[in-house]
């Protein structure tokens, strides 16, 4: 399809020109597509970040995404239209200022409607394996990239099979019984110095699994990482880092209240929140609240007028 | 003579008691009158934010974040709202960008207000006090002017705002601005240097630094130990990136760096500096541009999470948004910054008197619905 | 007032004196300032400079043992409860209570799915006047007061009750 080769050209051709290749363009003999891509080299300098986060394909592969027209293309936020679109979301695909990646985005969400259902089968992103998160891919990006490599470079040799998942961009997925020595070796290690930790939660996942989130943050160097521990609900145990970093003390208290999940060698793990004697674990997806606490009676009662 | 042995004494202050803190429970151990350590206990407001987040729709969120933090609910809007956009990829219009940071420092000066009003109030200052709500009310007076309630707003919305600015807003803000601008200095004579303040405030409960960054504390708090760390200018989000403004810091003015008085004074300067930042706001707001342009029809995020911090008079305010593909989120949580300042207390306040007890808490300028959600 | 209450038939002196009780009652009636959430700050509001409520004759008290009416204003959770029914029968005879707020009154928007919440203080204490809103202007606040003075201005402490 020459038209979908030249408008993949055409992006080819501005991404370089947005850093600064403007020889490219002004190499090109064809008359039409020169124009063409100067038109939208122009559109895209009112935004470049939006620009390129729209038309990225992945940072490794270089190959022209002339065959993108299908089920199998990687571009996250092109999936993430169509499947706006198939929702019956206009809107949005209608709003793309870019003209060829527009095109792009109808003619996948024509195929697409042609089977909805395997479409979404083929492109719903489970929690577990890849996150699609959508920070834009700017420098911190790609520091982010270096530094979670870093860290599993160091992990591999000093505690191997600690870290267990493919896709080391977004996130860690830790293994729970050599969490203690790991978080050490972040806190103190001179090339991450992660001192401080934003936010700790717990989450559950379904499919009897209860996961621990930790969000690091390290004020010396700036960078950031996220780190995911998953234990079963039969036996939700992961070993506590309050002595690492003080304030995961009053979080894991927090989760521990919520969902259940016992910290090891945590010298008072008691409720927080709730009373010493509430049954239940409340931020559970199949939690059922009790009826009454100490003779009162919890759900609101509904006479007559409801 | 032999030694008079004394016994340890359990004191209770709370959770009904006269600071303006709210329901807060602490258990002191005292030895006389000298504190040897204190348990806050918590929870006794706790209305189940997050159960709730995960049950309605993600617009239906935003009146519940403005309760968490009732004293600044611009800026826990600001937080929300952040986040879903650059989950959303939504861009909005420069003059909603204008119009969400005057909005959000006009929030900042109004909650610092409060904050040291109580905190003079706790000291036993009943007069700043009464001062401090009434500049206060002229700031919600503009708040009334906009959107029509005084205390929790549930104005900024996913990809705009939900009223634009009505006709003679500017003037009145800078009327208003250039009415408060004195009244800070009076406000620094009248309490900031006197000498019965300074007595009861200067070398009590210091926080260094390294306990301060351990235990999470963020905003004023840390920034009056002697570490310039402002999210508006380190992490910048929306727009301030545009804004010339210093970031005070604690210099140990009275007394050691990083102790009551450093954190009271950091806020009286931020203060200054928010009026700043509200002046040059408004100076280069466009005129035109619609509020109500980038509102999404729909909202459903793609499935995956974030983590975004904004900053919030009391310090980083977090939030960790997944989402399952629905229009409904599958879990929510909010870092509150007041949370991990009240877990270093123990740390800070241990071995002062028990009058000090309650300077070092009106100091860290809490709040208990974002405590316990 | 606990030996003499109800005790006097219907008589003119009698009606005078009560008239003259009730009125001294309803023009001081001290206010126990117990707020929870949101609400207090409005109810601060309603005590500071701008809407003062000390010309109405209120004056705040922290202990329960000098106030007349308690403010419940705020959202009142299952921990807090047990506490507040202790608190209510601190207070000495006669007391009154205010639900400042919809959360007080009956839950407000945590009704649906709030587990740790009451829905509505009338659950533990008994309440003379409902104050709605979220939060209540405190010109509503004062609306809600004012109502309470005219409830406590048409008791008669004196006279004995038929039945």
């Amino acid at each position: 399809m020459s038209a979908d080769m030249d408008n993949s050209k055409i992006i080819e051709l501005v991404l370089g020109a947005l850093d600064g290749d403007m020889d490219t363009i002004n190499a090109i003999e064809d008359r039409v597509v020169r124009s063409k891509a100067k038109a939208a080299l122009f559109k895209a300098k009112k935004d470049p970040e939006g620009y390129r986060a729209k038309n990225i394909v992945s940072s490794n592969d270089s190959e022209p995404s002339s065959k993108a027209v299908s089920n199998e293309v990687k571009d996250a936020s092109l999936i993430n239209l169509v499947l706006k679109g198939l929702d019956g979301d206009m809107d949005s695909v209608n709003a793309i200022e870019d003209r060829v990646f527009r095109s792009k985005v109808k003619s996948a969400l024509v195929k697409a409607k042609k089977n909805p259902e395997e479409f979404k089968k083929l492109n719903h992103l489970s929690t577990k394996s890849v996150d699609t998160e959508t920070v834009e891919k700017t420098q911190s990006e790609s520091k982010k990239d270096s530094i979670s490599f870093k860290i599993k470079e160091m992990a591999d040799s000093k505690f191997p099979g600690s870290i267990t998942n493919e896709n080391i961009e977004d996130f860690l997925l830790v293994k729970s019984d050599l969490w203690y020595d790991f978080a050490d070796m972040l806190k103190n290690e001179s090339s991450f110095l992660f001192d401080s930790l934003q936010c700790q939660t717990g989450f559950d996942i379904g499919e009897d699994t209860l996961e621990a989130r930790y969000n690091l943050h390290s004020m010396t160097k700036n960078h950031y990482i996220e780190i995911r521990i998953q234990v079963p609900v039969k036996n939700p145990q992961i070993p506590s880092v309050e002595t690492v970093w003080r304030i995961a003390d009053w979080f894991e208290r927090e989760t521990y209240d919520m969902f259940g999940i016992e910290f090891l060698k945590h010298r008072d793990l008691r409720r927080i929140l709730l009373p010493e004697d509430w049954e239940g674990w409340p931020l559970r997806k199949n939690y059922e609240v009790q009826e009454t606490y100490h003779g009162i009676v919890i759900p609101k009662m509904k006479e007559g007028w409801e | 003579m032999g030694v008079i042995h004394g016994e340890e004494m359990v004191l209770n202050i709370g959770p009904q008691h006269p600071a303006t803190h709210g329901v807060l429970r602490l258990q002191v151990r005292t030895d006389g009158e000298i504190v040897s350590q204190i348990t806050p206990y918590l929870g006794y407001l706790h209305r189940c934010f997050e159960k709730h987040c995960e049950n309605v729709t993600y617009e239906q969120v935003i009146p519940f974040t403005d309760r968490c933090d009732y004293l600044a609910s611009m800026t826990m809007n600001f937080g929300y709202v952040v986040a879903m956009e650059e989950m959303l990829e939504i861009k909005v219009n420069d003059r909603v960008q204008h119009i969400r940071v005057v909005m959000a420092e006009l929030q900042r000066i109004a909650s610092h207000l409060l904050g040291l009003g109580a905190f003079g109030l706790d000291i036993g200052a009943f007069t700043p006090f009464l001062h401090m709500l009434r500049d206060r009310e002229r700031i919600l007076d503009l708040f009334e002017m906009t959107c029509g309630a005084r205390l929790l707003y549930n104005y900024m919305w996913i990809g705009g705002l939900s009223h634009d600015l009505p006709v003679g807003f500017v003037e009145s803000t800078y009327k208003f601005l250039d009415y408060f601008e004195p009244k800070i200095d009076e406000f620094v004579d009248l309490l900031v240097h006197n000498k019965i303040f300074v007595e009861r405030t200067a070398d009590i409960g210091v926080m260094p630094q390294d306990v301060a960054i351990s235990y999470g504390v963020t905003g004023p708090n840390l920034r009056a130990s002697g570490l310039k760390w402002d999210l508006r200018k380190d992490d910048p989000y929306s727009i301030y990136n545009k804004f010339d403004f210093k970031v005070p810091v604690g210099e140990g003015g009275k007394g050691t760096v990083g102790d009551c008085w450093d954190r009271f004074y950091v806020r009286v300067l931020e203060m200054k500096e928010s009026i700043k930042i509200v002046r040059q706001a408004l100076s280069s707001m466009p005129k035109d541009g619609d509020v109500h342009q980038s509102l999404p029809k729909k909202i459903k995020p793609p499935v995956g999470s974030i983590y975004k911090r904004t900053e919030s008079p009391r310090g980083d305010l977090g939030y960790y948004i997944q989402s399952d593909g629905s229009n409904i989120p599958y879990r929510l949580k909010m870092r509150s910054p007041a949370f991990t300042a009240l877990s270093v207390i123990d740390e800070i306040a241990a071995g002062w008197l028990l009058s000090d007890v309650l300077a070092i808490l009106g100091s860290l300028d809490i709040v208990l619905g974002e405590i316990d959600r | 007032m606990g030996l003499l209450e109800n005790k006097f038939n219907d008589n003119i002196i009698v009606e005078k004196l009560d008239k003259l009780l009730s009125w001294s009652r309803s023009t001081s009636p001290w206010f126990f300032q117990f707020g929870t959430a949101c609400c207090a700050i409005e109810m601060m509001a309603a005590a500071a400079s701008r809407h003062d409520l000390m010309r109405i004759g209120m004056i705040p008290r922290s202990s329960p043992r000098q106030a007349d009416v308690m403010i419940v204003a705020g959202t009142v959770t299952m921990k807090m409860a047990l506490r507040v029914k202790k608190l209510y029968e601190q207070m000495a005879d006669p007391k009154y209570v205010v639900a400042m707020g919809s959360c007080a009154t009956s839950g407000g928007p945590y009704w649906q799915h709030g587990y740790h919440v009451l829905k509505g203080v009338d659950i533990v204490i008994p309440v003379d006047v409902y104050v709605p809103g979220c939060p209540p202007r405190p010109e509503a606040l004062i609306e809600g007061l004012l109502k309470l003075q005219e409830q406590i201005l048409e008791e008669r402490p004196l006279t004995r009750k038929m039945a």
